[in-house]
């Protein structure tokens, strides 16, 4: 028998037993339905780490901390020993640890390592509110301005020029501070008040005039009225980032200089003055990983804590690999334990068929073309529950997208499902493969049946 | 023609051996008609099994057109049986779920028939058993006779020179029988198909060239009909009784 033959009798045969076939075949399309899903967020999930790796982080650059719990290293649950150079870090958890920062002398010999090009501190300055005459205040956070990021601009235009006090305001404070668009806003001044801690001296001069606070509210209020205000220039307008760090949507960016300004101001005389949780360290021609790990080791020789944007994100990454390796685990279990369905409905199609393979044995069909007939029926189970399996995925994927999407607030433009046609054809052709290996045992009866018994079978 | 000389057959050991033939020898002329007659558990179904290869000797020689089937690889018996033989079983055997054309069609996959020879074999087959307006049609559709009408078209689509006819009529009524034995009889006569028939069935078995009477694995009988003698005869009564 030709193998198309045997192909389409195999196909006629599962189709005149339609019941059995989708029941069967359905049991497959669970455990296919749960791959496609997992691949597809696997896709989505590292598209996405790396989309903001990539708008986020300069590959040139090297993230250097002087402690290992930046990096999600440390073991928190055990002390620490102290030294000077700790200061508060608050995560994103919300919680504020003791970690070791890196200080201006740890700069400079930072700085000092050869093929070191530039060393910036990532500076973040929270400011008490950001403001316009006759607008409410509202919160707001000053960054140093990373030139790898570009982000998209609504108006306005930053080259590498930017310098000075001016910002690039994005697009999410334009009607709250009064403005009608976005060119509306370019070359107007904002008021951002700066957070002061209360000077040694402004001490003294209370205690001798005796209006030194005594509560915590007249602390308090004294802190407040001790904030400065700080004219700035918006030169830009970024639009509402598609791939930003969540919680940096609102950053208000400022050149590095401006940054280290601001930041001097609100932490000056607290313990956490001109320290910083990590810096980026450019490297001249990092754009080969060679020289690029080269300094790494420089950098670690001298006792500090280096990634690489790579490894940044391979680590988070693999975080998301190991997820997807649980789901596909379950998926596996669903296929395995749907190879047993396809053996069961195998093997009765064998018997209810015990005249029919007869008949062909006499007619002169050979062993092998039998054993075939009915691993090709298998297969074909495999096909038609892979196809509806990874199907029902597709459908339900694409359709909860914009959904997922907003829920997660990824941002316009970002599907955490994304299927990839060819290694959805891969899962159906290594699904249709397991069926066949499923119908091997089934198969072999077939082709051994002795066809006169099976023919006197009535 | 097929020749099969002292052939014995049995099943199991010891106290459970069977013999089933019995140092059976015979020869069928190209196209003649046999009957094979006995009671069930005689042995003539497992003579036919024999003479089709579908069974293997325990001692003895079976040639079939020449060739002889002991000693031949299960393969090769099957390339053989494919081409040079057919069978029609006393329930049809066509698959039900499945059209005629596609049950007509089994033996020519079977055999590696060339695809655009076939449609024009099946057709001619259907047609040569007046089934030419069932061709979609599913086999559960058709009524017994025509299920068997359809078991033969199977049986001859491949123009086999040998066809095997295991009780054809023992799931019909006489009148349907009657159609079938005539259909057979004429592929025979037409064609020179030759025919073996296994029957418990006396007056189909007298309408056949040569009666082989079977008992208890042994062949008690064989009782030849003149050619000469038999035509004018046996077609006479043929007619009387229709």
């Amino acid at each position: 028998m030709f193998i198309t033959d045997t192909i389409r009798r195999a196909w006629r045969s599962i189709r005149s037993a339609k019941g059995r076939t989708i029941l069967t075949a359905l049991a497959i399309a669970v455990g296919t339905f749960a791959l496609s899903l997992t691949l597809a967020a696997s896709n989505g999930a590292k598209t996405y780490v790396n989309k903001i790796i990539n708008d986020n982080f300069d590959p040139t650059e090297l993230i250097v901390a002087a402690d290992n719990s930046l990096f999600g290293q440390g073991d928190s649950a055990k002390p620490r020993e102290y030294d000077p150079s700790f200061g508060t870090s608050t995560s994103n958890a919300g919680s504020t640890t003791q970690i070791k920062k890196i200080t201006e002398s740890d700069i400079k010999k930072i700085a000092d390592v050869a093929g070191v090009e530039k060393v910036r501190e990532d500076i973040t300055v929270n400011a008490n509110y950001i403001t316009r005459p006759n607008e409410k205040k509202f919160v707001a956070t000053i960054a140093s301005y990373n030139p790898a990021q570009r982000p998209d601009l609504l108006s306005g235009n930053i080259d590498d020029s930017f310098s000075g006090p001016n910002i690039v305001l994005p697009e999410g404070y334009l009607s709250d501070l009064g403005f009608d668009n976005a060119a509306d806003a370019i070359g107007k001044t904002v008021t951002v008040s700066i957070p002061r801690n209360i000077t040694p001296e402004q001490i003294r001069s209370q205690l001798q005039s005796g209006t030194l606070a005594q509560t915590p509210e007249e602390f308090a209020a004294q802190a407040q009225a001790n904030a400065i205000e700080k004219q700035l220039t918006i030169i830009a307008v970024s639009k509402k980032p598609v791939t930003s760090q969540p919680g940096t949507e609102l950053y208000i960016y400022t050149p590095l200089e401006e940054a280290r300004r601001l930041n001097d101001i609100s932490l000056e005389g607290s313990t956490d003055f001109r320290k910083y949780n990590f810096v980026l360290v450019k490297v001249d021609g990092g754009n080969d990983p060679a020289k690029l790990d080269a300094v790494a080791q420089k950098v670690k020789d001298l006792g500090f804590q280096v990634r690489t944007v790579k490894e940044t994100q391979e680590f988070l990454t693999n975080i998301i690999g190991v997820l997807q390796g649980i789901v596909a685990g379950f998926g596996f279990i669903a296929i395995i334990a749907s190879v047993f369905g396809i053996i069961n409905t195998m093997y009765i199609s064998v018997l209810q068929r015990t005249r029919e393979i007869g008949l062909m044995k006499a007619l002169g069909m050979r062993k092998r073309d039998i054993g075939r007939l009915f691993r090709f029926e298998a297969g074909w189970i495999g096909l038609l529950g892979g196809i509806i399996g990874s199907s029902l995925a597709v459908t339900l994927g694409l359709s909860l997208n914009p959904w997922i999407t907003q829920r997660l607030n990824l941002g316009e433009g970002n599907s955490i499902l994304i299927f990839d046609p060819v290694q959805i054809i891969a899962l159906i052709v290594a699904l249709i493969v397991i069926s066949i290996l499923a119908g091997w045992l089934p198969s072999r009866k077939a082709a051994k049946l002795d066809p006169i018994e099976a023919l006197r079978t009535e | 023609m097929i020749s099969v000389k002292d052939v014995c057959k049995t099943y199991g050991k010891g106290d459970n051996l069977f013999t089933a033939l019995y140092n059976v020898s015979a020869e069928i002329a190209d196209g003649s008609t046999v009957a094979i007659i006995g009671k069930s558990g005689s042995g003539k179904s497992t003579l036919m099994h024999v003479m089709s290869g579908l069974d293997t000797v325990s001692s003895g020689e079976v040639v079939v057109n020449n060739k002889s089937l002991v000693g031949l690889k299960p393969k090769q018996i099957d390339a053989f049986r494919s081409k040079e033989m057919s069978f029609i079983f006393q329930s049809f055997f066509v698959e039900a779920n499945q059209s005629c054309y596609q049950n007509v069609m089994l033996p020519l996959e079977i055999a590696r028939v060339a695809r655009r020879d076939r449609r024009k074999s099946v057709l001619l087959a259907l047609k040569s058993v007046g089934l030419e307006d069932k061709v979609d049609s599913l086999a559960k559709n058709l009524s017994g006779g025509q299920k068997q009408r359809l078991a033969i078209a199977r049986a001859i689509v491949n123009k086999p020179k040998l066809i095997f006819a295991d009780e054809p009529t023992g799931n019909l009524d006489t009148t349907t029988g009657e159609v079938i034995i005539n259909l057979l009889l004429e592929l025979n006569k037409k064609r020179g198909i030759t025919i073996v028939i296994v029957t418990h069935d006396q007056e189909l078995a007298q309408r056949c060239d040569e009666q082989i009477f079977m008992k208890d694995g042994e062949i008690k009988k064989t009782v030849k009909l003149h050619p000469a003698i038999k035509s004018p005869v046996i077609k006479s009564a043929k007619k009387a009784s229709q």
